[in-house]
Parts: structure tokens; C-alpha cells; sequence
């Protein structure tokens, strides 16, 4: 992990988000802040969402986080992660579902679209028949 | 025709078909078989009798003539079906050959109906699996009829991490193929009567949506040429239930794995010409690299549960004779397609691998025998049956002879002769020891034995140009008196280990099922001693007592003494890859294939290097599946993708899912079991739940434990 934290920082990639405008935050704080700041690129990194837009992303859950952590007594990290995760789902990259749309899956793992424009599925469509050992 | 082929399905009418009337000529050839069997066991028997000292008279004597002629007879079919098949080959036309039979149409006009290729897999090596699949599905691409086809991959893995590899290798080959829609990949949470139980699952889910089906093993590679010309086969003859076609063994850098190789390429088209010859369309399945016709499959191969318990009793474990014969109790025909190329499969790379392949096929062979009285089964089908029981069965009767005739050697040195034994005589009987037919005796022995690989040689130097497929000329003989002294060591070593297999079944030792080994790796010493200690011990001990008693009769002995007290440093020796590369190097046991690689071994080899580079993603590949799809936000979407839509679950089950997300979250990965994280996996809520809150923990000891 930490080499693609690394990466990212040498490409200046990596965004110093300033939590709470300007805001002296404590160093344990700031600290916590910096790990949430971590973890978001990170996820997004592992979802292959491409650069420019991870960082857009990234900002809009700091920030949203950073607003939800004045009302709700709750760690940067977890308030970044629910955040992501919600613009994950409102920017349609993911799916809320406990068992997602294949299909949305499928775009996650970048896959050519079918030429046919066919649904992409695991498995086929079921035809149910019967298999029964001959009565002896 | 069996009374069940009348009721529902529907045999095709007769027409002008080249394999017409082959009934009659299977039992004319089975019948001369049978009489030539008989008479030179008969003969086989007279003869040792003789040998004797009391002329086969005493218990112990009768004792060693029943077995002795039990097992030439056994040696003998093979030698018999060799000669078969010699005949077969060397004649200008064979009538029932089934890939010529027929116009060679090599296309498919989609008139055939579709085909899925199948591959049930448990807990198997995932790179192998999906590089195999992908070099045959780009072969068939190469032939233009891929459409007709649809690839299948059915997981019966029970370990949790190679479940989800399993799920990411099929989403990369899907990917890198751009076969979405075509290869699909179906995990079967509850492995109910293995691999038969997996196929038939996907006959009920799926089986009436294809004609035809070509099942694969984990290690198959079938050609694309061959996979059509194997459905072409199938549209000509529609009388045919199951194609079996011959998968050649391939790379392997074992020692003893390409002893196998090469003897199986050598020798291999003339016992199964020979096999053929016999059988024709009572033909054998041996459950990969065929093609079955679905619909009848459905109607007549649903395998029965035995009564009691396993081993004896249970599901069918050797599955695959048992489809082919009720295949043909249906009314289809079951045919060997001996001659088709293109068919390939991987073998066990070490001795060890081997026996505990043998030790499963040996289970189910001797469950067999309560089917071979079962109704309705054709005879050249409970003759097989009987064949592959046999199989095994033979080395123990080999283990009562070499005790028969030791205790006959050892009862000698005790016994005083009877120079009188018919009273008072005028002159006195000498007891006699007639080296001279003790000597034909084993000459006989070792014809029967040896002739057909000598025969098998001279066939590819006359038919295949000087050999030139096997190394040359030259090389070509040296590999073939080496196969022959290695298969001479090897024998008394699996003769043990056969006899213990079939004790085990008939004594109703359960079998572990444990999947086969198919990449190369080596035997360690301590192993190999665990496994063949009590092989040397058992041979140090009868040499030692031979030779302190008889001597001469030691020296007759030897060939199976030294191999035993040896067993332990052949194991291993064997097993080394250097030793195997060694020898390809001095170009012995060399392959057509290694010599001209096919164009799908290239690209399976192509394959196989791919795939390992796209595993490592991400530096969470090295804790396994299970991570993976828990943190892995990619894969833990791909996985719960696959699992069935949430259902609503009794309370005390969700309870239970949330106390294991609980143990997850505060032991780590390490702190489940295999059980508990497939539990996990099965759960599309839980995953959900367990990826959130890995993600976003701010601990640092979950978080390294997680990867994170």
C-alpha cells in the first residue's frame, strides 16, 4: 500500500487537502486526517477510477466528511469511507445493493461492451431439466 | 434394444451408416478372444504345474497354479488386445473407425445445435485451469465456429481462497478474451457426489439448452480443430451417446512422468487400436476429452446411490464407466475415436501422485463390482467392469503368488524327499527341478509382455518415418529399453501400493479425496520414507529369507527384491525435475509433441505466463482469495455479484454471519477457518458488511491484518 501512496505523492499526485479551512488541528488530529486522506486515494486507486477524477473524489469526501465529522462524533477515516462510498453510488461507479448489477460490475472491471449490446452475465439464463437415476 | 430406449428417447432412424452391423462383428472378434484366452491360459497353467516339484499336486502347488493362470490370463488380453490393435493398424482400411467413417466435414453450419465445453474443478491450480481454457477457447477462434460453442467453468473448490481466484481469473480471461457471454463460471456450494454430481447440476440448470457436451478435466487441452471435429463426428452419427477420444499426455519434466509420456505415446495406439478392435461401439468413457449427447445423457446417465456406506456403498465414485454403460442400456452407442489428434492432459508429475490418483481410481474400480450384475447393462460392459476391478485386483493376486511360491521354495529345503511315492516300485522317483521349462516359462512370460512395446516400436519406425517423431531412429530404441528397465523397477513398487489400495476398499477404508497435483514439484526424502518404508523393510526381509534358505530361488526373486529395498531413492530420483530435464537432453523419452509443439501448447505456455503477471494486481494477492475479495473493493464487487440475491435468513443464522463478521473484525483473516470464511463468502451481506468496516477502521493492528 504504501508504495502506491508513494507513487502517487512522487507524480504529485497525492492531494494535501487543508481540513477545516485553514483550522490548527492537533497533531494526532491531523495525523487521523492524513490517514483518512490515505485510505480514500487508496480505494479509489484500487477501483482503477482514473486520476483526475479519484482526486475530485477524493476532495468531495474529505470535505463532506470533514462536515459530517463537526456534527457527528465519528473517526476522519470512517467519515471519508461513508462518504466515498455514497459518491461512489451517486456517480454510479458502485452499486449499494448487497449483491450488485452484474453488468455495473462488470464496467468496474473495465470490460469491452458486447457487441450486441447483451446484458454481460456469469452465468446463462437457467433451462431447468430433469436428471434422475433409472429406478432400479 | 433395452426396454427404456423405447419409452421416451428417440433413436434416430436406420440409414446407410458405415458403422452398420458392427454388433455382429464385436462378437465374433470378442468370441475368438475369449477362445484364445482360455486355451493359452490352459496351456499357461499346464505348464507350471509341470514345472513343480510335486507336479501341482499338493494344496499349496494346486494354490500356485489357480493364481498363476488367473494372472496370464490377465497378461494375456493385454497381450491379445496388442495384437488386435497391431492388426487393426497395419491393415489399409478400418470399416469402424469412427473418424473416418463418413464424409470429413471440419465446419459447422449451426444446424448441429450448440455445444458447451465443460470444466468441473475443485480446489485445482486456478492458473493452470484458466490458462488451459483460454488456449482452447483461442483455438477455436482460429477455426471461425466459436459461436457455436459456450465454455463453462464449474467450481466445486472448497477452499475459500481459491474460490475467489477462481472468480478473478475467470473475470480476467473474460476480459483479455473479450468472451463474456461464452465463458461463463458457476461455484457449487454444496459438492454433493463430486465430479458426477457437478455435471449432472448443470445438465438440470443448463444441459437443455445444448446437444452436445465435451467435458474437460482441469488439465485437459483439447485443439479447436478437434472440438469441432469432435461435434462434426457427433452430427454424422447419430446413433453415438459419447465420443472418447485419446488425451495424450504432455509437459512434464519428472523423470517418471515422462516414462509415462512417452510410453503412453509409444505404446498407446496399439493397445488402443486393440482396444477398439474389441469393444467398437460398446466403447468405454474415461470422463474427460469427450463428447456426450446431452438429452440422452440426461435420460439414462443419472447415476443411483448405492446402499451402505462408503467406499462400497454411496455415490459412484469411478463415474465415468458407469455413464458409458448406461449410455449403451439406453440404446446409444458409445464409440473410441483412437485416431483423432489434438486431445491432450496433464499427468501426476511424481510416484506419490500417481498412487494416490491409483488409490481413488481404485475405490471406485472395486465399488464396480456391485454393479456387475446390475439389469439391463450390456456384457461387453460388465466385462469392463470386471476389467478395470482387475486392474487392481491383479497385484494382489501377484503378492499370493510370490508368498505361494516362496513358501513352496522355503517348504522344499525342509521337506525329505519321497523317492517312493506310489508304495513299493522297482525303481525310485527322483525328485526333479526342470530349470530348462522353469526358463520357458518365464521366456513366455516376458513375450507376452514385452513383444507388444517392441511391436509399438517397430509400427512407428515403419509408419512414422524412422521414428524421426521420437528423437530418431537411435534415441528412439535407447528410450524404449530404458522405459523397459525403469517399468520393471517400478512394478513391484506399485504391486505394493495397489494391494494396500484394494485391502483398504474391500475392508471400507474411506478415501481422502485430495486433488490431483498437476504441476511439476519433487518428492522429499522424509516423504518418499513415510510412504515406501514399510515397501523396503517387507523387501529387505523376504530377500534376507530367501537368501538364507534358498538361495536359487533368490536369485529368481531379484528383479522384485532390489526394486522394493530401493523404492525410496527411486521415488525421489524420479521425481526430480533435473533428472527429467537430464534425460530430455540426451534425447530419451522424448515426444512428437516436445519435438513440434502444437499450436495449443504454445498457447496455453502463452497463457500461463500471462495470467501470474495479471494475478499480482495489487501486493494483497499474497495473503490470498479471501483477503482479496473482503478489502479489495473491485473484487469484493465481483464477488458478490456472483452470489444469489439476498434472501431474508432465519434469525439465528444471521446471528451467527454477524458474530463471524465480529471474530473477523477483531482476529483478523487468521482467526477464521476455512469453514467460517467460506461462511463469509456465501453471505452477500456479510461481505458487504466486513469490506465497509475493514475500510474504514482507523486501527492500526486490523489494518495491517488486513492489508491495509
Amino acid at each position: 500500500m504504501k508504495s502506491v501512496i508513494g507513487f502517487l505523492s512522487n507524480v504529485g499526485m497525492a492531494p494535501q487537502v487543508h481540513i477545516r479551512g485553514g483550522e490548527c488541528l492537533n497533531p494526532e488530529e491531523e495525523q487521523e486526517w492524513q490517514r483518512a486522506q490515505r485510505r480514500v486515494l487508496l480505494y479509489l486507486h484500487m477501483l482503477d477510477i482514473p486520476a483526475v477524477e479519484t482526486l475530485d473524489l477524493a476532495l468531495e469526501a474529505l470535505r463532506r466528511a470533514r462536515d459530517k465529522n463537526s456534527l457527528v462524533e465519528t473517526s476522519p477515516t470512517a467519515g471519508a469511507m461513508r462518504a466515498i462510498h455514497s459518491l461512489l453510488i451517486e456517480r454510479g461507479y458502485y452499486s449499494d445493493s448487497e449483491t450488485p448489477c452484474f453488468g455495473l460490475t462488470m464496467r468496474l472491471w473495465r470490460f469491452p461492451e458486447s457487441p450486441d449490446k447483451k446484458e454481460i452475465r456469469a452465468m446463462p439464463t437457467l433451462n431447468r431439466g430433469f436428471m434422475l437415476p433409472r429406478r432400479r | 434394444m433395452p426396454e427404456s430406449s423405447n419409452k421416451t428417447s428417440e433413436i434416430p432412424a436406420k440409414k446407410k451408416d458405415p458403422l452398420r452391423n458392427w454388433e455382429r462383428h464385436a462378437k465374433l472378434r470378442r468370441f475368438v478372444l475369449v477362445a484364445i484366452l482360455l486355451s493359452s491360459t490352459y496351456a499357461g497353467g499346464y505348464y507350471i504345474a509341470d514345472i513343480l516339484p510335486g507336479r501341482g499336486n499338493t494344496t499349496l502347488e494346486s494354490a500356485i497354479v489357480a493364481v498363476f493362470a488367473i494372472l496370464f490370463a490377465w497378461i494375456s488380453i493385454g497381450f491379445w488386445e496388442a495384437m488386435a490393435g497391431l492388426f487393426n493398424l497395419v491393415r489399409p482400411f478400418d470399416r469402424f473407425n469412427i473418424t473416418r467413417a463418413g464424409p470429413l466435414k471440419v465446419s459447422l453450419d449451426g444446424t448441429e445445435g450448440r455445444t458447451a465445453i465443460l470444466m468441473p474443478i475443485c480446489n485445482e491450480d486456478v492458473d493452470r485451469v484458466f490458462a488451459g481454457l483460454a488456449a482452447t477457447y483461442q483455438s477455436l477462434e482460429g477455426t471461425g465456429q466459436v459461436e457455436q460453442f459456450d465454455f463453462f467453468v464449474l467450481s466445486d473448490s472448497s477452499d475459500p481462497d481459491r474460490w475467489v481466484e477462481e472468480e478473478i481469473a475467470w473475470a480476467e480471461t473474460c476480459r483479455s478474451l473479450n468472451s463474456h457471454n461464452h465463458l461463463f463460471y458457476r461455484h457449487r456450494r454444496v459438492n454433493l457426489k463430486r465430479k458426477s454430481g457437478n455435471i449432472a447440476d448443470f445438465c438440470r440448470r443448463w444441459g437443455r439448452s445444448y446437444k452436445y457436451m465435451i467435458v474437460m478435466d482441469a488439465d485437459s487441452l483439447i485443439s479447436g480443430e478437434t472440438l469441432v471435429r469432435m461435434v462434426c463426428l457427433m452430427s454424422q452419427h447419430p446413433k453415438t451417446g459419447i465420443i472418447q477420444t485419446v488425451p495424450h499426455p504432455v509437459n512434464r519434466e519428472t523423470l517418471v512422468a515422462r516414462l509415462q509420456q512417452f510410453s503412453s505415446r509409444l505404446y498407446g495406439p496399439m493397445f488402443n487400436a486393440g482396444l477398439h478392435f474389441m469393444q467398437l461401439g460398446d466403447s468405454h468413457f474415461w470422463g474427460h476429452n469427450a463428447i456426450i449427447r446431452v438429452e440422452p445423457f440426461m435420460e439414462h446417465c443419472g447415476l443411483p446411490e448405492l446402499p451402505g456406506k462408503p467406499p462400497r456403498g454411496g455415490y459412484i465414485m469411478s463415474h465415468d464407466f458407469v455413464e458409458a454403460a448406461f449410455m449403451r442400456r439406453g440404446g446409444w452407442e458409445v464409440w473410441f475415436a483412437y485416431e483423432l489428434e489434438g486431445s491432450y492432459e496433464e499427468i501426476p508429475p511424481t510416484l506419490l501422485d500417481e498412487l494416490k490418483r491409483e488409490q481413488r481410481w481404485c475405490s471406485g474400480n472395486i465399488q464396480h463390482i456391485r454393479l456387475l450384475f446390475m439389469r439391463g447393462l450390456f456384457l461387453a460392459h460388465r466385462a469392463l467392469f470386471l476389467q478395470g476391478v482387475l486392474s487392481y485386483v491383479a497385484s494382489p493376486l501377484w503378492v499370493s503368488f510370490l508368498c505361494l511360491s516362496t513358501a513352496e521354495a522355503i517348504t522344499e529345503v525342509f521337506r525329505s524327499p519321497v523317492y517312493f511315492p506310489e508304495g513299493y516300485a522297482l525303481f525310485p522317483q527322483w525328485p526333479t527341478w526342470y530349470t530348462q521349462w522353469a526358463h520357458a516359462l518365464l521366456y513366455a512370460t516376458s513375450i507376452i509382455l514385452f513383444t507388444p512395446k517392441l511391436l509399438s516400436m517397430l509400427l512407428v519406425v515403419f509408419r512414422k518415418g524412422h521414428g524421426k517423431s521420437f528423437g530418431g531412429l537411435l534415441r528412439l530404441f535407447f528410450s524404449m529399453i530404458f522405459e523397459v528397465l525403469f517399468a520393471v523397477l517400478f512394478a513391484p513398487v506399485r504391486m505394493l501400493f495397489h494391494t494396500k489400495f484394494v485391502l483398504f476398499s474391500l475392508f471400507g477404508r474411506t478415501v481422502e479425496w485430495i486433488p490431483q497435483k498437476r504441476l511439476d514439484h519433487e518428492t522429499g526424502w522424509f516423504d518418499a520414507l513415510r510412504f515406501h518404508g514399510f515397501g523396503t523393510f517387507l523387501g529387505l526381509l523376504w530377500g534376507f529369507m530367501l537368501f538364507f534358505y534358498n538361495e536359487a530361488f533368490f536369485w529368481w526373486n531379484i528383479p522384485i527384491i532390489m526394486p522394493l529395498i530401493l523404492s525410496v531413492p527411486l521415488s525421489v530420483l524420479t521425481s526430480r525435475g533435473s533428472v527429467g530435464r537430464f534425460f530430455r537432453k540426451l534425447g530419451l523419452f522424448l515426444i512428437p509433441e516436445e519435438l513440434e509443439t502444437p499450436p495449443v501448447l504454445k498457447l496455453l505456455q502463452k497463457h500461463l505466463e500471462k495470467i501470474s503477471e495479471s494475478l499480482s494486481r495489487t501486493n494483497l494477492t499474497s495473503k490470498g482469495g479471501f483477503v482479496l475479495a473482503v478489502v479489495d473493493p473491485l473484487i469484493n464487487a465481483l464477488h458478490r455479484s456472483f452470489l444469489p440475491k439476498e434472501r431474508k435468513l432465519l434469525p439465528e443464522i444471521r446471528e451467527r454471519r454477524n458474530r463471524l463478521v465480529e471474530k473477523a473484525l477483531s482476529n483478523g483473516p487468521q482467526g477464521l477457518n476455512p469453514k467460517e470464511k467460506r461462511e463469509i463468502l456465501s453471505d452477500p451481506f456479510s461481505m458487504r458488511r466486513l469490506h465497509v468496516q475493514v475500510w474504514e477502521t482507523s486501527d492500526k493492528k486490523l489494518s495491517e491484518m488486513w492489508g491495509l
